[in-house]
């Protein structure tokens, strides 16, 4: 018996350590990093599909300086340890001419350094607390500035003046939350309270209990993965009915179709797209060209649960660094980052989203999601081609000055 | 000198095979190795104290992640300062040292043992995350060292030593660092082992109140054995830190502390050199996996664990190093 | 009074998930002394039995979740012949088998459902009392919490199988030969914590996301209110679920709730060295004084 198990064993082994086929030469190899499987993967999947559709369009229309793309793409496992791991990988084993990836901000991080150590172009296709300004590298997902000047104004005027925060205690939470405050302030409303949740938090009896004493017009909602996502059911059968706004739920992990209504009731939230946008505005620019991303998006993956707003960004990317290879001429990083900040734009599924030369980041069409009692979308309101402006007033300016670090309101960039 | 070599003439062919290694492959399988390497230490470490002691600790990781963010705040804090790195190491592993000192102290002394040690050690762990997830804001920082968090920490200087060709440890430097740090470690713990305090831990595991009855005193022996432990970790953590420029609260989560376990009861808790080589192919493994295998990666490697402690429950490197000094004459002494 | 109401509903539903998280683990290690690092997944597969019956077969509630039990039961029968039988006697290489099982478990419902499955809703409604609305299904929570308990107390210390389950777990040669069979009554038993951690994950299945890593939630409390309650679980467990409640209850109101969090691990530390039989130690102590 046990010989019989050690030969499976063996040959098990052997037949997994047969590491991926070589590559073609004379293609413009795509290093792709996205946790496939994991606690993200929920919000992940549809960001690769977009890649692959992207690279899928490109190619049946020639390539790219008459190359084809070729995409090598690990499973990040949500493990920020495989993101280190293969980041190397792709930098000098399949060398790579660029990377695409990322969804925590932590898993970010840890091959930021990566990346700009080995002088590897990278875009970072996820929204995030904001602030990192570096050389080689490109934001397409959306910033706080865009995010909640926009929703936290529209919810006071809406609701009252009186707004809680109830975030997840980490990075993205605790500057998310600080540029709530900040807006609020600016505003003329007052913050009745605030309260900071670890990441492993999946009971909230004693959170709901302390945000009614304090009797909020408006509770800002910025929690982080399923565990804390467990508070929207638990309020709901608390009976708290307090409008609810965020910038993180609904647009990646689609919670108003994953969780049993009215669970969301009554939810606000600010994306750059979200797959129901042609279904919600029947006519004009936004509706057919988020018809049209839909339509091409499920002729390839007809069982795709959501196309979030991630995948937009993730599709943007690839087109941008097609484009701005065409324009340098080359895939050397240094000319494609220039080119990149020769003012490249994009007509994706949400409409023109334009890379801000000084920051790296990237204008959005912001829309107005709201929840209804059954989990139905509606969008009351378009806000068109907001930029990443904060990077830019506080001193980073990467056409002119190079840099490669993170900053936050608490830290701007050194004037 | 001629006994050393007879005994252990698989260790040493090993270590001639992977010193000249370079001279085979490529930068990014090198790199890649000295990441594997990396993981021994603290796996070394746990084979101390439940190899030998029978002490089974959740706690390595927590002396790991100690030992990599004291490295980055000091190495940050004096950038540019001649001998800065190797001061950052000594210094990072001493305060790891008294941490596994105090803790140690607070378990074996307190009468902590057993099944309680893991759930204590791996309370202290996971208050060590909980705790260093939420330091994202600029009140954390220490000196010039912001430790950012849950985002992780960066820009600490590559471990270098002025002055010296080839001094930065990195690439090929860092791949004969760590495998010289290796031998000297697996020498010095070989020595450990069959040392008189090595041989009354060993005895402490199998029977704590008739050891201390003869007159040893046990808790000394194991305060020292799991102060060597966490020493090791913190050297894992130091070097994890150094091939990444990153440290993270998540090395400290629970399942960055159930892994070493893993690895050592997987490869053999029992024997230095099977956990150390074991320690290398199980990590080896799972990213091999997860290259090739995606969704099944994570179930191929349960499948191995479970078959593992099924069958082989002294652990599969050890058997197959066994088999192999059995098969092959000229290995034996 | 209405005050008072409130504080016994924050420091009741922290009681009964810290009771509901450990019951099948009281059992499981705090019996039978198998560290099982997959008492996460047991709660994983009821609560999907649950959700997944209910939404399919369009069960009601109710039998939605003894639906999801008698799936946990199966699956612990199934590991307990597979794997577990092996290991008693053996706790640490129990770490390693169950931490194999639990990646095996969770990795396979991550590609059998998706990354994510829809809930369901929380029964039963809500009430006002003063400024404050309650989840009477969180209420319930804790009565029915604290009566499975009652049950799993009376079942083993009051009834002959518990008696005999307790004697054979405590010494399996002699009760062999008195003529027990002992593989029936370690089987039967691990069924029952099995069946324990399905409950678990059924009761709580209307309240959370329906993920694969669902019972992730429940373990490290699991974990450290059985080490609290110490050598007789039944006896030890709801004195331990208070007493971290409080704790975790009380620091999180007057700071936060990773204050709270680092501050139950602190507390389950210093039980541990000054208790080391636990609250079940502390209160036979004090009976048979």
């Amino acid at each position: 018996m046990k010989k019989i198990i050690s030969l499976l064993f063996a040959s098990m082994l052997l037949f997994i350590s047969n590491a991926n086929a070589g590559s073609h030469s004379g293609t413009i190899k795509l290093g792709i990093l996205e946790d496939e499987t994991g606690n993200f993967a929920i919000a992940v999947v549809p960001k690769i599909h977009a890649y692959e559709l992207a690279v899928k369009e490109i190619n049946a229309n020639g390539g790219v300086l008459g190359k084809k793309l070729e995409i090598v793409r690990y499973d990040t496992q949500s493990d920020n340890r495989r993101f280190q791991e293969f980041a190397n990988r792709l930098i000098k084993k399949d060398k790579v001419d660029v990377v695409f990836g990322a969804f925590s901000s932590a898993s970010r991080e840890s091959i930021r350094g990566i990346m700009e150590k080995n002088k590897m172009l990278y875009f970072y296709n996820n929204q995030y607390e904001g602030g990192v300004c570096s050389k080689t590298t490109f934001m397409t997902g959306a910033v706080p500035e865009q995010q909640f000047s926009t929703l936290v104004p529209w919810m006071m005027e809406k609701y009252g003046k009186n707004v809680y925060t109830i975030a997840a205690d980490y990075n993205f939470g605790q500057i998310s939350a600080e540029w709530v405050r900040q807006i609020v302030k600016e505003n003329g409303g007052n913050m009745v309270g605030e309260e900071f949740i670890p990441l492993d938090v999946s009971q909230y009896s004693q959170t709901i209990q302390k945000i009614q004493k304090a009797k909020p017009d408006v509770l800002m909602t910025l929690l982080v993965g399923a565990k804390q996502a467990s508070f929207y059911e638990q309020q709901a059968s608390a009976g708290l009915g307090i409008p609810m706004a965020t910038s993180i739920n609904v647009g990646q992990a689609y919670e108003h179709r994953r969780f049993a209504p009215p669970a969301l009731e009554n939810m606000y939230v600010t994306v750059n797209y979200i797959q129901e946008v042609h279904e919600v505005i029947k006519s004009g620019e936004f509706h057919d060209k988020s018809k049209d991303y839909v339509d091409r998006f499920r002729a390839l993956y007809p069982d795709e649960p959501y196309i979030n707003m991630e995948s937009a960004n993730a599709y943007n990317a690839i087109y941008m660094y097609a484009k701005a290879v065409e324009k340098a001429g080359t895939t050397d990083t240094m000319k494609v980052v220039s080119a990149l900040e020769s003012g490249i734009s994009q007509d994706g599924p949400s409409g023109v989203v334009t890379m801000d030369p000084k920051s790296h980041h990237g204008s959005h069409t912001i829309f107005l999601v709201r929840v209804g009692k059954d989990h139905e979308v509606t969008i009351p309101k378009i806000w068109k081609d907001i930029k990443p402006y904060w990077l830019g007033d506080n001193g980073c300016d990467l056409a002119n000055k190079a840099d490669y670090s993170q900053y936050t309101p608490s830290n701007p960039p050194k004037k | 000198m001629k006994s050393s070599y007879k005994k252990n003439k698989l260790q040493i062919i090993t270590f001639l095979i992977l010193g000249s290694l370079p001279l085979f492959i490529d930068s990014y399988y090198l790199d890649n190795f000295s990441y594997f390497m990396c993981w021994t230490f603290i796996s070394l470490g746990l084979a101390v104290i439940w190899g030998m002691g029978g002490i089974l600790s959740f706690g390595q990781t927590a002396f790991f992640g100690l030992a990599g963010y004291g490295f980055s705040v000091i190495s940050i804090n004096f950038l540019g300062v001649a001998g800065v790195s190797l001061w950052s190491i000594i210094l990072a592993l001493m305060l790891t040292g008294v941490f596994g000192l105090i803790v140690g102290y607070f378990l074996f002394y307190g009468g902590i043992y057993d099944v309680f040690i893991g759930i204590v050690t791996l309370a202290i762990t996971l208050v060590l995350e909980t705790f260093m997830q939420q330091t994202a804001g600029p009140e954390y920082t220490i000196g010039e060292a912001r430790l950012n968090g849950f985002n992780g920490m960066q820009g600490m200087p590559i471990i270098g030593f002025e002055n010296i060709p080839f001094g930065l440890v990195e690439g090929v430097t860092q791949y004969y660092f760590i495998l010289i740090l290796s031998i000297l470690v697996l020498i010095s713990l070989y020595k450990f082992k069959s040392s008189k305090m090595g041989l009354i831990f060993l005895a402490s595991k199998e029977d704590r109140d008739r050891v201390s009855s003869l007159g040893h005193n046990v808790q000394k022996i194991q305060l020292i054995g799991f102060t060597i432990a966490s020493v090791l970790a913190g050297i894992s953590g130091i070097l994890y830190t150094n091939w990444g420029s990153y440290i993270t609260p998540d090395s400290m989560g629970l399942v960055s502390a159930a892994l070493p376990v893993v690895y050592v009861a997987a490869s053999g808790k029992k024997d230095f050199f099977s956990v150390f080589i074991g320690c290398i192919f199980f990590v080896w493994l799972s990213q091999t996996l997860a290259v090739n295998g995606k969704q099944f990666a994570i179930i191929v490697m349960g499948l191995i664990l479970v078959i593992a402690t099924r069958f082989f429950p002294d652990g599969i490197i050890l058997m197959l190093k066994n088999k192999l000094i059995e098969k092959v004459k000229w290995l034996q002494s | 009074m209405v005050f008072l109401f409130n504080i016994f509903y924050q420091f009741g539903d922290s009681l009964a998930f810290l009771l509901l998280a450990a019951i099948g683990l009281a059992v499981i290690f705090g019996m039978m002394k198998i560290i099982n690092l997959a008492h996460g997944e047991f709660i994983t597969v009821g609560a999907y039995g649950t959700v997944v019956s209910g939404k399919v077969f369009n069960l009601p509630l109710p039998i939605a979740m003894a639906f999801g039990v008698i799936v946990t039961i199966i699956f612990g029968l199934i590991l307990e012949k597979l794997v577990i039988r092996y290991l008693y006697g053996r706790p640490l290489d129990s770490v390693v088998a169950t931490w194999g099982i639990s990646l095996i478990v969770s990795q396979s419902f991550l590609v059998i459902f998706g990354p994510s499955y829809e809930g369901l809703q929380t029964p039963m409604g809500n009430f006002q009392l003063g400024e404050f609305s309650y989840s009477e299904y969180r209420i319930f929570l804790i009565f029915f919490a604290l009566f499975i308990l009652f049950l799993l107390y009376y079942l083993f210390m009051k009834t002959s199988f518990g008696t005999l389950a307790r004697a054979t777990i405590e010494n399996p040669s002699i009760s062999s030969s008195m003529g027990v069979d002992v593989k029936n009554v370690y089987t039967a038993t691990f069924a029952i914590g099995a069946g324990l951690a399905g409950l678990t994950g059924a009761l709580y299945a209307p309240t959370m996301t329906i993920v694969p890593s669902i019972g992730q939630a429940f373990i490290v409390s699991a974990f450290i209110t059985v080490v609290t309650a110490g050598a007789s679980p039944f006896v030890g467990l709801v004195p331990a679920a208070a007493f971290l409640g409080m704790v975790q209850t009380s620091v999180t109101f007057y700071y936060k709730s990773t204050i709270g969090l680092i501050a139950i691990l602190c507390a389950v530390i210093l039980i541990i060295r000054y208790l080391p039989n636990g609250f079940s130690g502390l209160i036979l102590k004090t009976k048979s004084k």
